[in-house]
């Protein structure tokens, strides 16, 4: 045996040594308690694309009412808050590994006597969560339904329009989270560019007058302009349930990643629209976006307009951010219902909540009192905000949940992993 | 409706009570053991095979010349060799060991000779000893001799495999300008040494299987042990014995006998018949399949870069192979969308073309009486049907007749006033880019997709395009190749492995084997700058 074989076959050994760390796409479960693992990437794709949605159409009105030229500032303000109410729910999924939210509140707020209390107590919680983010699914889709109909497709009627996406998010339901986040993490890309390459290339109308001078408003409306922004961030609350089923190890970074993507897009496209029209002209703009792109020259790109391609490519991040809304409510239904085989109620919940999302998506009679509801949708998210602090406060305070290591035996693993 | 029920019952039972009584006989020869004596065993050989079996050839004969020692070899006309049953097995039994027994003290016994021949005069390289008779079927049927000994409960198997067979010839289907010209053939014999001969690795291992209820068709694994995971090639034996057919005639059975999703559109197992690209991906770690009787060779786990990679990549200087990856992606994106996009625009979206090409585009299409989806459906269907017919057609007029009914027909479809100019170069565009994707099922499905994309995009302009695109994206998350996802290294992403997806990175970069099959030895040896430390020449 030549000492070439021999090196050969040490390799081979080591190499079956150090196979669990060596690969993520290998996804053997981590955690006896989890059926698979979302890699650190994945996560950060699934909060992204589930944060940008239609709401990027009209994004810069909202943002620029109160904030006025600041309205750039006020988006990357709301970034940082989301930032740490993410942080906090990374946390908290961090202390209950393998377990959603929908299992472990109810561990969390009852009493160790009986679990039927602290589910009871939990339910209400549960539910609220549930129906903001069907709400927030049926506005996503009620909103660009619109913006089709008057920027692609004037003369299809609005219902054909959201039946055909409600049946195409019905083939979303029926797959396994795995298969989710694998689809978000491929259109991440096409999530992330458009928006990035329209607010570059459109900033050859800007004008220095339109941002200056920055701080005209006091802080106290800024601030309101701040909670106002921080609406566009909602989606990622998702991921109180989903965070059970991430890889240990890098998650506050892979939710940093999630939660930096969405603000930087939505920094460019505010600063881009309010530098291009000025906030007062804005605020007649029913979709912003879309006539910036109209406002910008793209004559070098073959395509004469592009705002019609660029809806049609945006079904792309509504349907990412309405499919992983619509995942989670049928998932955490599931998870709620006392049933073993979750998997084939979240299926059947789903397609009963299909005609119920219907009607809810035409509940609004015109665009103006869809802005409105998506309002109330906001002041609901601010509430979902703080539960999050809430219970991870409750888990410090009663020392529950096992996956958070003290501090000195974090300290002693640090040195351990440090060669 | 329990009257009309009841025939079809009794039938079926008579069916399977005649099927049984057939199988049970053939058992019971089949079952039997090697019997001492030799017309017993001839008698046996044609029970089996059949009394009249026209290609059987029993050929009796004396060992040594001596009347005590009567022997036979059995083997089927035209699958063996004829010259080494001359040469090796009579010649050398019959003559050449007449000296046998010159020594009077030790008589040969008839116990003796079996040893005797299998050790003197079989001068014959590869053979095998049989003690049952369903062995030494099996060994006549794929091409050996079968000698069977009077006095002895064994007999041989000797090889002596020499049907006519294809040589081996440059890939029809694959054809690349730079890389060996060799492909391979319908002969599992050859395709192996074929692997064998370029990969001249220890750790090459090649696993036999056989299925086939009937065909009893050869299939073998190729693997490298230390490279390939463990967990893929237990799933690919599990699933190959598992199969339960009774002919299998090309590996197009065993590939839709082992893939993942026989729903899917896609292939979730490439086939190829370049021995080049097969060495590549045992490389990589992948299990090769190769099936007896066909010269596509499969292999598992293939992914969604199957589409656009050819080994070629890797021949050419890294700038040069990138382009070309590019470039084919490039094709597969105008062979699913050019025509949907056509039906969008002109329906739907003719703000978003430039005025002056709208004004060409409506004067083209002045004359066409249809809408645009019509047209295009027609144009499609009517080019899918020529591409059909020139597979068919004859050798030599094939090319002849593609290009009149193509020029010609188009030429005239479009001076009829049925189709527009531009119409025409969509379509000659549309079939053209799905050939230049080097996996023709892969481009298969492409074409297939086609269609329904153009009812979308015909009913719904670029929005309906566009959610179609989503919903085949997400029919490709969900599907995977033996535990592998199809859209990997994509996602789940892996970075390392992103240097040779779309990009094709130097050779220098790759000094790991992709991660996406898990290899269990994931390090290529890398050479060293030859150019040395910066030093000036």
């Amino acid at each position: 045996m030549t000492f070439a074989r021999l090196r050969k076959i040490r390799k081979v050994v080591e190499a079956i040594t150090n196979r669990n760390k060596k690969s993520q796409i290998n996804q053997e479960p981590k955690d006896p308690s989890t059926k698979f693992v979302i890699t650190s990437r994945e996560s950060s794709a699934l909060i992204t694309s589930t944060i940008i949605g239609a709401g990027v159409l009209t994004l810069p009105r909202p943002a620029s009412e109160i904030a006025h030229q600041s309205a750039w500032l006020a988006t990357l303000c709301g970034g940082i808050v989301i930032f740490f109410v993410m942080w906090a729910i990374t946390k908290l999924g961090l202390r209950f590994p393998g377990k959603t939210f929908v299992e472990y509140t109810g561990d969390l707020i009852g009493i160790k006597r009986s679990e039927t209390v602290g589910k009871l107590v939990a339910l209400p919680i549960l539910l609220f969560f549930i129906l903001m983010w069907l709400g927030m699914m049926v506005a996503a889709i009620r909103l660009f339904g619109e913006a089709i109909v008057s920027a692609v497709l004037p003369e299809t009627p609005l219902e054909v329009i959201v039946g055909i996406f409600l049946l195409a998010l019905l083939a979303l339901l029926i797959v396994e989270l795995e298969v989710i986040v694998r689809f978000n993490e491929i259109l991440l890309p096409v999530i992330i560019l458009p928006v990035t390459f329209v607010s570059v290339l459109s900033l050859q109308n800007a004008e220095l007058t339109n941002i200056f001078p920055m701080f005209k408003i006091d802080l106290f409306t800024f601030l309101k302009g701040v909670v106002s922004q921080m609406f566009a961030y909602q989606g990622f609350t998702i991921m109180l349930l989903f965070m059970a089923y991430v890889q240990r190890g890098k998650n506050v970074g892979a939710s940093t990643i999630g939660i930096a993507l969405p603000t930087f897009n939505y920094i460019l496209i505010v600063f881009a629209t309010v530098a291009v029209f000025g906030f007062e002209e804005l605020q007649h703009l029913t979709w912003p976006t879309l006539e910036l792109m109209k406002s910008t020259d793209f004559s070098f790109f073959i395509l004469e307009r592009i705002e019609s391609a660029f809806v049609a490519i945006w079904v792309v991040a509504v349907y990412t951010t309405a499919g992983n809304l619509f995942y989670a409510v049928c998932f955490a239904f599931a998870q709620i219902l006392p049933t073993k085989k979750e998997d084939t109620a979240r299926k059947w919940i789903g397609v009963c909540l299909l005609p119920v999302a219907f009607w809810l998506v035409f509940l609004p009679e015109n665009v103006y009192q869809l802005f409105q509801w998506s309002k109330y949708i906001g002041y609901a998210g601010l509430v979902a905000f703080a539960i999050p602090f809430v219970l991870l406060l409750l888990a410090v305070i009663r020392k529950q949940g096992k996956g958070a290591p003290r501090r000195h035996e974090k300290k002693r693993q640090k040195n351990h992993s440090s060669p | 409706m329990p009257n009309y029920r009841k025939p079809k019952q009794m039938k079926e039972l008579r069916k399977e009570k005649v099927l049984k009584e057939n199988e049970e006989k053939k058992l019971e020869l089949i079952e039997e053991k090697i019997s001492s004596d030799l017309e017993t065993n001839i008698k046996m050989t044609k029970g089996i095979l059949g009394e009249k079996t026209g290609d059987l050839v029993v050929r009796r004969f004396h060992i040594g010349a001596d009347e005590n020692f009567p022997a036979a070899a059995v083997f089927i006309d035209g699958l063996a060799g004829k010259d080494i049953i001359d040469d090796f097995i009579l010649k050398a039994n019959m003559i050449e060991n007449r000296g046998m027994k010159m020594d009077p003290n030790e008589p040969v016994t008839k116990q003796d000779l079996f040893k005797i021949v299998k050790q003197y005069s079989l001068t014959i390289n590869e053979i095998g000893e049989a003690e049952e008779m369903r062995k030494i079927i099996r060994h006549i049927l794929s091409g050996d001799t079968a000698i069977f000994i009077d006095g002895s409960e064994k007999a041989f198997g000797a090889n002596t495999k020499g049907w006519e067979h294809r040589p081996v010839q440059e890939p029809k289907a694959e054809s690349v300008i730079r890389g060996p010209r060799e492909g391979f053939t319908e002969t599992l014999r050859v395709n192996t040494a074929l692997i064998r001969t370029r990969l001249k690795d220890p750790d090459l291992r090649i696993k036999h299987f056989a299925s086939g209820e009937r065909t009893n068709t050869n299939i073998a694994v190729a693997f490298i042990e230390g490279v390939c995971e463990d967990y893929l090639l237990k799933e690919v034996e599990r699933r190959i014995e598992s199969i339960e057919i009774d002919g299998i005639i090309g590996s197009g059975y065993v590939e839709q006998l082992i893939e993942d999703s026989h729903w899917s559109p896609f292939p979730t197992v490439q086939y190829t018949e370049r021995s080049d690209k097969v060495i590549g991906n045992l490389l990589e770690g992948r299990v090769v399949i190769l099936v007896d009787g066909t010269p596509f060779v499969l292999i598992a786990p293939s992914v969604l870069s199957q589409f656009y990679q050819s080994p070629e990549d890797y021949y050419e200087r890294f700038w040069v192979a990138t382009f070309i990856r590019l470039i084919r992606l490039l094709s597969l994106f105008v062979a699913l969308l050019a025509p949907s996009l056509y039906i969008a625009f002109t329906a739907f979206h003719p703000e978003m073309i430039p005025s002056e090409l709208i004004i060409a585009i409506a004067a083209g299409r002045a004359t066409v009486p249809f809408p645009s989806v019509v047209e295009a459906f027609i144009m499609e269907i009517s080019i899918e049907i020529l591409r059909e017919a020139s597979v068919r057609l004859p050798g030599l007029i094939g090319p002849t007749i593609g290009i009149v009914g193509a020029l010609v027909i188009g030429q005239a479809a479009v001076q009829a006033g049925l189709v527009s100019p531009l119409m025409v170069i969509i379509v000659s565009l549309t079939t053209i880019g799905s050939f230049a994707s080097p996996s023709y099922s892969a481009a298969t499905s492409i074409r297939l997709l086609r269609f329904p994309m153009m009812i979308m995009a015909g009913t719904f302009g670029l929005y309906g395009i566009m959610l179609f695109w989503l919903v085949i994206i997400l029919h490709l998350c969900t599907l995977k190749s033996f535990g592998v996802p199809y859209v990997a290294p994509l996602s789940p992403s892996h970075f390392t492995d992103l240097k040779d997806v779309i990009f094709r990175a130097p050779v220098q970069w790759m000094s790991r084997r992709p991660l996406t099959v898990t290899p269990e030895d994931d390090v290529r040896e890398v050479t060293k700058n030859p150019k040395g430390g910066g030093g000036h020449h």
